[in-house]
């Protein structure tokens, strides 16, 4: 429209090729490439970025379950503390809930409602790895009307997968939570690394929760990726490769109650550390009661996941876990490996809350979004754009991490199957003593762990002269 | 390891015999599924807990106050649901479910997991020895008392005049109704005295298995197991099937050395029988 009446005004007239024109033509053309250019230089440059509209955070979890509700309020938390301090480049966060009662169809449908009908950009779901799966399907055909990043702390590898197939359809999807690899052989070797070396013993006894999780653990894994192959060793060839020698292996059924065979068949094998690949699906509570009364006692009981991870996990065993070896997470003196991990365990605790692994992630993750749309806006571009956040999120490290260093805290990693999951976090093991007693007993030599930390700070914070047998607790 | 078997299943079977006393005599004598049955393990055991942590009473006090709340909801339950819904199953079913899920859940919202609740039952902390065998001494205790309390019903229904009144009508509702019964005061007696084994249990068993305000419906599960398997509502046929299917899953996990099978085993093993023996291995419609 604008060109017509110009060109018809600059070339006259037309003879063959050759364009003749008058001055007034020339000096209306000089003014109009002016302003054409200062125009785009406005707006490529002088201009303002776009002003930030509005973020909206949608929590979807199951409240009635205290675990469930700990890691929903942990994301909260954050939230409060964004809004207090002024929001997000000025815009105060919204929040909302569902409760997905922890259903796949429960999921579905809140998430349907937050993306479509409150407009949510951010998702957060504390759920199983099945509804992750599945809100990513569904997600899939609703990104491109209503973008939003969806966000999980869970340990499926199909979820990091599918991104890494399929980036276009995906990409909106992230597991705020460490890589499988990772969470199965990296920390596990850290911990039989400890076994071997600073324990000093020889006989181990594997028992693994027989969930989806575990399979790697439990059978090895080989997968073909586009950024090549992933291997992943069964957890008894990494200690076997740690001089180990497994003299029992066996699966527990999820929901089981009769441990005592399994702790029997360990104490008859001649075991003398019990690993148990566990989460939130094996009754570690029940696990450990029968241990402590069981023929079994006398040998070291180490938990992965479950609720070993809470301080509050002495009062539920009624001090039956004394002597058992565990993350604990929940511990206001934990080492600080950032400037935000005391701090906010120390808020949960005020809120009445317990600490597990993944409270600590869903708070981050809240705090990781706001980072990538600070990112985005400090670049120049529209924070508003859920795929300029998306491609932040896969660049910027989250600052306040509370479980991870600030460098290790990125979800971009495209190798060993890491892309839009954390890398490792190398937790350390703690030995429940007594009543609010538990001690670092990780080596500060443990490789593993120097990979994270400095010896400086490992140096300070652990301690594996502290500790006993479980008959030496028992005794004194 | 034939010896462990042995001794597992002699600890298992008399586990789940502590576990499905109760609801058998339940069901033996009012002739009713009792779906509200998982609340008699709960209330024992937080209500130990409130009254001694909470109220500060003495925690042999609290125990016995804890089952006397029991008892006033048993007769509760039985005046408002049972009375009223006993000539409507589909209702009463629903309604039992119903003060079950209602019980479970205040209990939850009181008392969630995280409260770290913990009763200072264990009397036996450690090992046993037997012979050249070492047995988890809580659940000797937890064997000898369900054996104990399944004795002392068998004699309460064999020898005493209640007993026996409770067998008839067990038996025959009319019959016993023509001989002038108190179905009324029978029937709460009944539900009183089944409430006891149940809360017995739980206060042993919770410092060997998680206590939490969910643990209820997986004790449930058992009991129906067992009740089933035994013929629902016969006694005989309770203790059978307790110490058959404990012998199973020791037989499983020790003798085969697959403990991860075990409850798999006993389910399949229990469905066999029942298609062979649909009334249960006693195939008897009395309480004895």
């Amino acid at each position: 429209m604008v060109f017509l009446p110009i060109k018809k005004f600059i070339y006259y007239p037309i003879r063959k090729t050759e364009l003749v024109m008058s001055r007034g033509a020339l000096a209306a053309l000089v003014v109009l490439i002016v302003v054409i250019v200062g125009l785009g230089v406005y707006l490529s440059i002088g201009r303002p970025a776009p002003e930030l509209q509005s973020v909206r955070i949608a929590l979807l979890y199951d409240p009635t379950n205290p675990v469930l509700n700990a890691q929903g309020e942990a994301a909260k938390l954050a939230i409060e503390e964004i809004n207090a301090g002024g929001g997000i480049l000025g815009v105060k966060v919204e929040v909302r809930s569902w409760n997905t009662m922890r259903t796949t169809e429960g999921a579905l449908a809140a998430y349907r409602e937050a993306v479509v009908d409150w407009g949510a950009q951010y998702v957060i779901l504390e759920g199983v790895s099945e509804e992750m799966l599945a809100l990513m399907e569904e997600g899939k055909t609703l990104y491109p009307q209503y973008p939003h990043v969806l966000m999980y702390c869970g340990m499926a590898g199909d979820v990091t997968m599918k991104v890494m197939e399929n980036y276009d359809k995906y990409k909106f999807a992230f597991r705020i939570f460490d890589a499988d690899y990772d969470a199965n052989v990296a920390r596990p070797a850290a911990i039989f690394w400890d076994v071997k070396n600073s324990l000093g013993l020889n006989k181990i006894a594997i028992l693994i929760e027989d969930a989806a999780w575990t399979r790697g653990a439990r059978e090895g894994l080989r997968v073909e990726t586009k950024y090549g192959t992933i291997v992943q060793k069964p957890l008894r060839e990494i200690a076997k490769d740690m001089g180990l020698e497994v003299v029992y292996e066996e699966k527990i059924p999820v929901g089981c109650k009769e441990f005592l065979p399994y702790l029997e068949a360990a104490q008859a094998k001649g075991a003398e550390y019990i690993f148990v690949l566990s989460s939130w699906y094996t009754d570690c509570t029940t696990l450990t009661k029968q241990w402590a009364t069981s023929t079994a006692r006398d040998i070291y009981l180490a938990l992965y996941g479950g609720p070993n991870h809470w301080m509050a996990f002495w009062g539920m065993t009624g001090g039956a876990a004394l002597g058992v070896l565990s993350g604990v997470f929940d511990f206001e003196n934990y080492p600080p490996v950032s400037p935000y991990t005391q701090d906010f365990i120390k808020k949960m605790h005020e809120k009445g809350l317990r600490v597990d692994m993944s409270a600590h992630y869903y708070y981050s993750a809240v705090y990781h979004i706001k980072d990538a749309i600070e990112y985005v806006h400090d670049q120049g571009k529209d924070p508003n754009d859920i795929n300029e956040v998306i491609k932040a999120l896969e660049k910027v490290p989250c600052r306040e991490h509370t479980m991870l260093p600030a460098e290790k805290a990125v979800l971009g990693l495209k190798e060993n199957a890491r892309f839009h999951s954390y890398p490792a976090c190398q937790a350390f093991f703690f030995q429940f003593q007594g009543p609010n007693n538990v001690v670092l007993v990780s080596s500060p030599d443990n490789p593993y762990l120097r990979m994270q930390y400095s010896a400086d700070f490992l140096r300070q914070y652990c301690h594996p002269e502290l500790l006993k047998t479980p008959a030496q607790l028992r005794g004194s | 390891m034939y010896e462990l078997t042995l001794v597992y299943a002699f600890l298992f079977g008399s586990l789940y015999l502590g576990i499905a006393l109760g609801l058998s005599i339940i069901t033996g004598v009012l002739r009713i599924f009792y779906i509200a049955y998982p609340i008699l393990f709960l209330i024992p055991a937080y209500g130990t807990w409130m009254f001694w942590r909470d109220l500060g009473l003495p925690f042999e006090l609290s125990i016995i106050l804890s089952f006397a709340l029991v008892f006033a909801l048993s007769a509760i339950i039985y005046r408002f649901v049972t009375r009223r819904f006993l000539e409507a199953e589909d209702y009463m079913l629903a309604a039992f479910l119903l003060t079950f899920l209602v019980a479970e859940e205040i209990i939850n919202l009181a008392y969630p997991e995280t409260a770290g609740v913990y009763l200072p039952t264990l009397l036996f902390p450690g090992t046993i020895d037997v012979g050249s065998l070492r047995i988890p001494g809580q659940f000797l205790l937890i064997s000898a008392v369900s054996i104990a309390m399944t004795i002392l019903y068998i004699v309460f229904f064999t020898k005493t005049k209640t007993g026996l009144i409770m067998r008839a009508i067990s038996q025959s509702y009319p019959a016993s109704r023509i001989m002038g019964i108190n179905f009324d005061s029978m029937f709460v007696l009944a539900m009183i005295i089944a409430s006891i084994p149940p809360g017995v249990v739980m206060l042993l068993l919770s410092p060997v298995w998680a206590l939490n305000p969910h643990i209820g419906w997986t004790l449930f599960a058992y009991g129906i197991m067992v009740a089933v398997l035994g013929g629902l509502g016969n006694l005989k046929g309770t203790i059978m099937a307790a110490y058959v299917i404990g012998f199973i899953y020791s037989a499983v996990a020790f003798a085969l050395g697959q403990p991860r099978l075990s409850g798999l085993v006993c389910l399949v093993i229990v469905v066999v029988i029942l298609a062979l023996k649909p009334r249960g291995l006693a195939r008897a419609e009395t309480i004895w």
